[in-house]
């Protein structure tokens, strides 16, 4: 399985997630760490989606690569 | 508000960087010999990989912009150039959290660069002590 793509895609999205909760800890100190009911049920359904939407990424960019050449045998097989 | 775009621009670099080097590579791969091609992995495969943590990265955290209603699909796409203020804002957060953003996922290349170049060593080392 060829998922070098999403541990990338994740990798960089968790840094860049890090760096956005230094500064939000910055601005706004220990209140971070005391949110809202709702603020976490929002922010639970944002990391369900992010993560679904990293998972919708490596899907379109292996079906483009198709790096064993299975959807290129495929669609030539129906053509003949 | 807009921090992603600073990684979202080092990613159109790093990608069109990775394509020049490629080519320059392919055409010195011409001239050496196929055992040094294969022990030693591309620079442009390493640049690929920050690529594509740039690229992802940027890509999440635009869709965690559009979810809190601060990127659009209308002019001008982002809510803080609305007006000066708001905009003057957006781009004091992006010199500094989409700066710091690119240079930490940068870093993070920069040590996964260093590692595979130890174990490409090793590796090089083994061979010569092997015979």
């Amino acid at each position: 399985m060829k998922v070098n793509i999403l541990c990338f895609i994740y990798w960089g999205a968790s840094i860049m997630w890090l760096v956005d909760a230094l500064f939000e800890y910055a601005s706004l100190r220990a209140e971070i760490f005391t949110p809202a009911p709702e603020e976490m049920l929002n922010d639970l359904f944002l990391g369900l989606c992010v993560t679904a939407l990293g998972l919708v990424i490596w899907i379109a960019a292996l079906l483009i690569k198709d790096p064993r050449g299975v959807l290129r045998a495929a669609l030539m097989k129906n053509k003949d | 508000m807009a921090c992603f775009i600073v990684p979202a621009a080092e990613a159109v670099i790093t990608t069109i960087a990775a394509h020049a080097v490629k080519n320059k590579e392919l055409k010195a791969q011409n001239g050496a010999s196929h055992e040094k091609a294969v022990s030693k992995i591309p620079f442009s495969r390493k640049l690929g990989w920050l690529s594509k943590m740039l690229w992802g990265g940027s890509a999440l955290l635009a869709f965690e912009h559009i979810w809190h209603g601060e990127v659009t699909a209308w002019f001008p796409f982002l809510t803080a150039a609305s007006d000066p203020q708001s905009a003057m804002e957006m781009f004091k957060e992006m010199a500094t959290a989409g700066v710091l953003m690119a240079a930490f996922v940068t870093a993070a290349w920069l040590g996964m660069v260093a590692i595979s170049s130890a174990i490409e060593k090793r590796a090089a080392a083994d061979d010569t002590a092997k015979g």
